[in-house]
């Protein structure tokens, strides 16, 4: 899968799981960037991103994503 | 010795959530396998905790998952040490719970322990014991270690000058930095909400602030101390000579209706 179009998804799954539809995202944005990225909302992104890709990551794995870019590249590595 | 210390980290826990409840008035509830409290949506704590100790802990785990989803009691779930551990989460995870922290069991013999001396140049660490300063500590707390349920100031005055729960602020050069706690059960000190603020990490300040925290404690009678270590503390906690015994996991009912 092209990583152009896993940003894309991506971007479309937190907005949903944030609930802001225009919410503007690139794959430098951290939590610190959306103030309801707090650590519950990150692990129903997570669990959304798992469910889209049917993949799972391990705990390490999601406590380690700092920011879209690295979600990407962890959703890149189990779906090539 | 093992035996004693995986109890101790386990029931000084417990004891804390207990006795912060108690004092809060919040709803709580503690029978052998069982241990909730709650606050109200956003506010720390709620948590469930079960003890796995016993074999057939199956019905008592599944009951309380139904209560979990019924939202009865806290979607926050840890679980315990102990021989049923691992049944215990097959069965969280099978409801739509998520592991979401893991903690290591440690704890330290304080008469085996030297407090250091406080290396940390322009640090002052002060024991709580008026508003204005667990105001701050409330906000610092918050703000580092707190995002999805928040303590709330009210809350936390209930302590201001209480014997069991000491609490402290860490000022370098008069700016606040650092924050640590701890709940003295017996002879044995918890240490609890050891912080300190991103931009000053890796100057020995969280280290500074356990051995004042430790320090306190065995002024008070403290023969052992217990924590429960995220991945960025342990390495800390080992090099003032705690030692593992036990691992805790955390677990959460995945879904915006659980925050």
């Amino acid at each position: 899968m092209e990583k152009k179009n896993i940003l894309s998804e991506i971007v479309h799954i937190c907005r949903v799981t944030f609930e802001e539809p225009h919410l503007k995202i690139t794959e430098k944005t951290t939590s610190r960037d959306i103030p309801k990225w707090d650590s519950l909302n990150h692990v129903m992104l997570i669990a959304a991103i798992e469910k889209k890709y049917n993949i799972k990551f391990d705990l390490d794995d999601m406590l380690e994503f700092d920011s879209i870019g690295d979600i990407c590249e962890g959703v890149y590595k189990k779906t090539s | 010795m093992n035996k004693y210390n995986q109890k101790e980290i386990s029931l000084n826990l417990i004891d804390f959530y207990e006795y912060f409840a108690r004092k809060n008035q919040l709803k709580y509830s503690y029978d052998d396998d069982i241990f909730w409290v709650r606050n109200a949506p956003g506010v720390w704590p709620n948590w469930t905790i079960s003890n796995s100790e016993s074999e057939d802990f199956e019905k008592v785990v599944d009951w309380n998952i139904k209560k979990v989803i019924a939202r009865e009691i806290p979607a926050y779930w840890n679980v315990f040490p102990g021989i049923s551990q691992y049944q215990v989460i097959d069965r969280l995870e099978g409801a739509g719970f998520r592991e979401i922290f893991r903690w290591k069991g440690m704890a330290l013999n304080l008469e085996e322990f030297e407090a250091q001396k406080n290396e940390v140049t322009g640090l002052e660490v002060r024991l709580i014991n008026n508003g204005k300063d667990m105001d701050h500590f409330v906000d610092m707390l918050n703000d580092i270690l707190l995002d999805a349920n928040q303590l709330s100031k009210k809350d936390m005055h209930n302590f201001i000058g209480d014997k069991k729960f000491l609490f402290f602020l860490g000022y370098l050069h008069n700016q606040m930095v650092s924050t640590a706690m701890i709940n003295l059960r017996d002879d044995v000190a918890g240490v609890y909400m050891v912080t300190t603020l991103p931009a000053f990490r890796n100057k020995g300040i969280g280290t500074a602030m356990t051995n004042e925290a430790l320090a306190c404690a065995i002024e008070r009678n403290a023969t052992r101390a217990v924590l429960h270590a995220s991945k960025m503390g342990e390495p800390i906690y080992r090099k003032m000579g705690f030692k593992e015994y036990n691992l805790y996991r955390i677990f959460w009912l995945v879904g915006k209706q659980y925050r």
